[in-house]
């Protein structure tokens, strides 16, 4: 039986061996996941500030995350001076009119020498800074505030990153003339701060020494801070306990100072200790709470909640543990609501469970799909049996969640506030139970909602409406309207606002394109950057992308309307707005552009052109400025000779008639070729056939003037043996079509000869197929011969080409 | 004239070509070792990625290589730190890289200002493997160490303190020191290093740290007047300027030095060829103003408000410096070095003018 076991996996194994799951080789952009989850529920419901919609890696569950978006530009300081640095900024400023209430101190000075010069540099500029500075002015004229200045940046340089004498490559002098030879093998970049063992520890007893001669207690406390901080990258333990609890431990629990100073208090604890410190600072301290949040040591959830003795502690330390799973987190919730059912952060776990809730069971319909499905299976893999069975149990979970909120709601652990009906609601929507969800809502008052709260409640009764409609009302659509101005207009405050405003144009288009209003549907995909991950062209995709894909040839000719009509409605004005030219860098300002309605009518002649409708889509080609051919694009195309085809090679440009094309000439051209061979016969019609063949052939995949037919080359394209997908397309159907028919036309042994010649090496890679189609002139001595020349001679083709074009 | 004189006339005369041209063929092998400083932060060595510097190296059969590995500065802040460490990326793949490496490590004056002799030992021995992180890449020990200083009379004592110290640590090193054209000129006052050579920088005469100064790095006349002397008690090699630099300044303070003009690099979008005009102001020919730091791509932490003072040497001050080398002393194991490998600044001299420069003694 064992065997057979064995016998059963090895050949389950061989299997893999010999039909790997299929994955995805491509070049070109790659996004973060992370970057396209769906979410409209915002977190800032639940008044909590410092936290972000959930997404899968901590980076993103704080304000203050860096992404790609923003990589290599410079933070605007005002991002920056959010929170602890503005408190200390305005304390400065506090403190300098108390010494001196005629001081005119700018605090962009104080954000400049606090924030914005390093150790270095300030000791290096410190002259031209006096002079320049108004609040170093201000502390050179009270020198016990210059002196601490002097101190804060010698401590800021022990205590930041810095290049240390330290290096892995180095090799180590062990006596005179004796050495160990350096390292090959390591990381370059040392992340951690090395402690300098002559100043590091001269500055924390420098330190000691200012502070015992220092009678201000606003730059004791500061020059004890400097102590801490300097101990903590020194380790010296002694030094940061005794400073911290003799000068900062009973400051004020909302002093940056004092919490800053405890993080390092904390983080010289043992592990256990550790994590309930860390736990009371995320409490206490939302700019700490990332970096909380990042330390906390999950593996030790269980031992540190026995250390705890109260309920609200342990609540807390749940909490903590709730935020590092990614998964179904009910069951904390609920513990928590048993221990502490006024926990602050109560709130803020009922709105992540909702945006989980968000991303598995709508995020494959409004944006690219659910992270769930993602973590379970590769993207080819994913059976659509696989995503329906998990997203049952997806469902199930959310009505496991609107139980136990209900439940809450009425035994009175949860109470009935206007938010937690606000997510009831919801969850009845994501859900699918309309009316439960329109029951809801309607319990929610909407005057006890805060400003974020009474938007919340605009847009998901806005989803609602959508979601329940045959088709798309005017007033709908003036709801939406209204909806994505006023999330445009708060986004300065709630920067948030931006995804959100995003979110819901992905939902809104996918249910305008279901319901009747396809064509203002993929018009709505301009204004947002973010459904298009999955899309061949990833971050390159646009909404022309869209369009392209999705459109057909009369919907293009409503957008078109719709840009050009005399009286817009709301909507429509908002959809005339600019549109992301690019979506990989949406965070840009100037990532935008107005809808260039000539790239529509172009697309409409591709649609066109692969229907083979060559004078509908000349007629549209006709009506686009002449400028637009010497876009970039366009001009890439106009040294080629689409007319005249190397079989070797579909794109070479082959311009022995130095001609040049457009898309319209080009059909022109085309047409005026197919109307002559329907008018003539023989070898005349078989020599404008061979045109007419070479000229399909080079719109085809293969060909050089693929842009007739399609809006991009790249990305996923099926591959070879899937040329049935498009077969006019990849297979070059119609050419062959046209070649085909030369065979029928022509006596021409040449012309023969070399269309089999094309045939064979244009299309063919079957033996069997090669032979059959040189059957075709087997018994045409001369076509054989000259056929058999152009397989020996590749110049020979040539002479064929210059002939006979 | 008599046949047979005539004969023997043109023989000698043959012989004398002959002789003349043996003389010729003994100088060429008797030239100075061709060398080249590297001095950049970041130390690439590899058989593709540096066509430009690869190309000159064999052009001008270049046989050393001067590698700055280690800047060491003083801050009131930091005390004394390495203010660069340059990276090292060497892979020569399947060529036989012969070249001499020599570590060079720069160490400002106030850093010996500051140099406790209690630390002297630790920092001594910090430069000393902070250099010989080449070995560890080339894989084969180098035979020499470099330091590079501008000392005064205050801090001799200090700098042949660190020398000896350095060598009691690593004996097995020979040293050798750059010397400008003043400790050259005033030997008693600053005295002679405690090291086997010397590197003779027949540049950087004015004060680079007043932004009002006109070309800090060369001028013949000034140069000169340090070399009426023309022996050194120890053996000199010599190196010539051939480089850009970039001087900034903030709040009219001297800030920091680039040794490459990075105008054209700041002052152009992430896209190549892209003028952003905003970004600088060109108050004087070679002074610029930093309107906005470049958002797109600053490697050099600009700000606004800084000022860009870009200097160069180019053909004619390094035919004027191999001229005045030309007069000093030489021997074969003399070293001419340019300063240094940057194909911008080297590209633009004509091959036999940077062969000349080469070869002063002939």
């Amino acid at each position: 039986m064992k065997k057979l076991k064995l016998l059963t996996l090895l050949f389950i194994n061989l299997l893999f061996v010999i039909w790997p799951p299929k994955s995805t080789n491509s070049c070109g952009f790659y996004l973060s996941r992370e970057e396209y989850r769906f979410w409209t529920f915002d977190p800032n419901n639940s008044h909590e500030p410092g936290l972000q919609p959930l997404f899968y890696s901590l980076d993103y569950s704080h304000k203050g995350f860096n992404t790609s978006n923003n990589y290599g530009f410079e933070i605007e300081q005002s991002d920056e001076f959010l929170g602890e640095y503005a408190d200390n900024i305005k304390l400065w400023q506090a403190y300098c009119l108390e010494v001196d209430p005629s001081a005119k101190v700018n605090p962009s000075d104080i954000e400049t020498i606090l924030y914005h010069t390093e150790p270095i540099e300030y000791f290096k500029i410190k002259e031209g800074l006096i002079e320049q500075n108004s609040f170093l002015q201000f502390a050179a004229k009270n020198q016990q505030v210059l002196s601490y200045l002097d101190y804060a940046k010698k401590s800021e340089y022990q205590s930041n990153q810095h290049e240390s004498w330290f290096c892995y490559d180095c090799p180590e002098i062990i006596a005179p003339g004796k050495m160990n030879p350096g390292k090959t093998n390591y990381y370059y970049y040392d992340v951690n701060i090395q402690p300098d063992p002559i100043y590091g520890l001269e500055t924390i007893e420098k330190g000691k020494l200012l502070l015992k001669n220092c009678t201000d207690l606003f730059l004791k406390e500061r020059y004890a801070f400097q102590i801490v901080r300097t101990s903590f990258y020194n380790y010296d333990s002694a030094s940061l306990r005794e400073y911290y609890f003799k000068y900062l431990n009973k400051m004020p629990i909302n002093s940056w100072l004092r919490n800053n100073a405890y993080m390092y208090e904390v983080l010289f604890r043992d592990s256990l200790e550790r994590n309930i410190g860390l736990t009371k600072i995320f409490e206490i301290c939302p700019d700490k709470r990332y970096r909380c949040e990042e330390l906390f040591q999950d593996a030790l959830f269980e031992p540190s909640l026995k250390l705890v003795d109260n309920n609200h502690d342990k609540a807390m330390l749940h909490v903590m543990h709730s935020l590092q799973k990614p998964m179904e987190q009910l069951e904390s919730i609920k513990t928590i609501i048993a221990l502490d059912p006024t926990n602050k952060f109560l709130p803020f776990l009922w709105v992540r469970e909702i945006n989980k809730l968000e991303d598995w069971i709508l995020g494959g319909d409004y944006t690219v799909g659910s992270t769930k499905n993602e973590s379970f299976f590769t993207y080819d893999e994913m059976s659509n049996q696989a995503i329906f069975s998990q997203k049952q149990k997806d469902l199930q979970y959310a009505n496991a969640i609107l139980t136990t909120l209900e439940q809450g709601l009425q035994n009175g652990s949860i109470p009935k506030s206007a938010f937690y009906n606000l997510c009831a609601g919801y969850i009845a929507f994501i859900s699918k139970d309309i009316s439960k969800a329109n029951e809801y809502y309607s319990k929610v008052a909407f005057n006890q909602l805060n400003a974020v709260g009474q938007t919340q409640l605009l847009i998901n009764k806005l989803m609602l409406s959508l979601s329940q409609t045959d088709k798309i009302t005017p007033l709908i659509e003036d709801k939406l309207a209204d909806c994505l101005v006023l999330l445009y207009k708060n986004s300065a405050e709630n920067p948030q606002y931006k995804t959100l405003q995003m979110q819901l144009i992905n939902f809104a288009a996918k249910e305008f394109r279901g319901r009747g209003e396809p064509a203002k549907g993929l018009m709505l995909y301009g204004k947002s950057a973010q459904p298009y991950a999955y899309h061949p062209l990833l971050g390159i995709a646009n909404v022309y992308t869209q369009i392209y894909t999705y459109a057909t040839p009369d919907q293009i000719d409503e957008q078109l309307a719709i840009l050009n009509k005399p009286n817009p409605n709301a909507l429509e004005v908002f959809l005339r707005s600019k549109n992301y030219s690019y979506t990989y860098d949406y965070g840009y300002e100037d990532n935008f552009s107005n809808w260039d309605q000539n790239k529509l009518l172009d697309i409409k002649s591709m649609k066109l052109v692969q229907q083979d409708k060559l004078l509908l889509a000349y007629e549209t080609v006709k009506l686009i400025d002449t400028a637009y051919w010497s876009n970039d694009v366009n001009s890439m195309f106009k040294r080629d000779d689409p007319f005249c085809l190397n079989p070797w090679n579909g794109h070479d440009p082959m311009n022995f008639r130095n001609v040049s094309y457009n898309k319209k000439t080009f059909l022109k051209e085309l047409i005026d070729l197919k109307l002559k061979a329907s008018k003539s016969t023989g070898e005349e019609k078989a020599q404008l056939l061979l045109k007419i063949a070479n000229a399909y052939y080079s719109m085809s995949y293969s060909g050089k003037y693929w842009i007739m037919q399609k809006n991009f080359q790249g990305g996923w394209e099926p591959e070879q043996e899937h040329k049935d997908v498009d077969p006019t397309y990849y297979s070059g159907a119609r050419a062959k079509y046209y070649y085909k028919l030369i065979l029928q036309t022509s006596n021409d042994p040449k012309l023969l000869g070399a269309t089999i010649y094309i045939l064979n090496t244009a299309f063919e890679t079957n033996t069997t197929q090669l032979e059959k189609n040189r059957a075709v002139i087997r018994r045409n001595t001369n076509a054989t011969d000259y056929y058999e020349q152009l397989s020996a001679n590749c110049d020979l083709f040539y002479e064929f080409i210059k002939t006979y074009n | 004239m008599n046949p047979n004189i005539q004969k023997i006339v043109a023989s000698l005369s043959f012989l004398l070509l002959l002789f003349a041209l043996w003389q010729m063929g003994t100088l060429k092998r008797t030239s100075a070792t061709r060398a080249i400083y590297y001095w950049k932060t970041s130390f690439e060595k590899n058989t593709y990625g540096n066509d430009r510097e690869n190309d000159f190296i064999q052009k001008h059969e270049i046989k050393k290589m001067y590698v700055k590995l280690l800047d060491v500065d003083y801050s009131d802040g930091a005390g004394i730190f390495p203010a660069s460490k340059t990276r090292i990326e060497y892979y020569p793949g399947e060529f036989v890289d012969s070249t001499f490496y020599i570590p060079v490590i720069y160490i400002t004056n106030q850093v010996l200002l500051h140099l406790d002799s209690a630390n002297m030992d630790y920092y001594a021995k910090n430069f000393i493997s902070n250099a010989l992180r080449l070995e560890t890449h080339i894989h084969r020990p180098v035979k020499e160490i470099q330091i590079d200083c501008d000392w005064t009379k205050s801090t001799r004592d200090t700098y042949f303190k660190l020398l000896l110290c350095m060598k009691k640590w690593a004996p097995q090193y020979q040293y050798s020191v750059t010397l400008r054209l003043y400790p050259y000129k005033y030997r008693n006052e600053l005295g002679i290093p405690p090291v086997n050579r010397v590197m003779l920088m027949v540049y950087n005469i004015d004060n680079a740290r007043n932004y009002k100064q006109a070309n800090s790095i060369f001028n013949v006349n000034e140069a000169a007047k340090y070399l009426r002397k023309k022996n050194y008690p120890l053996p000199m090699d010599y190196a010539l300027p051939v480089f850009s630099w970039t001087l900034v300044y903030r709040n009219h303070q001297f800030l920091r030095v680039f040794t490459n003009n990075i105008i054209p690099e700041i002052n152009t979008n992430i896209y190549a060829g892209q003028i952003d005009s905003t970004l600088l102001k060109r108050l004087e020919p070679n002074l610029f103003l930093v309107v906005k730091p470049n958002r797109g791509y600053d490697p050099y932490s600009l700000k606004a408000g800084d000022i860009l003072k870009v200097e160069s040497c180019g053909e004619k001050e390094l035919i004027e410096a191999s001229l005045l080398i030309s007069r000093l002393p030489f021997t074969p194991q003399t070293t001419i070095a340019l300063f240094d490998l940057d194909p911008n600044d080297l590209e633009k001299i004509a091959y036999e003018k940077i062969e000349a420069a080469y070869a002063p003694f002939h």
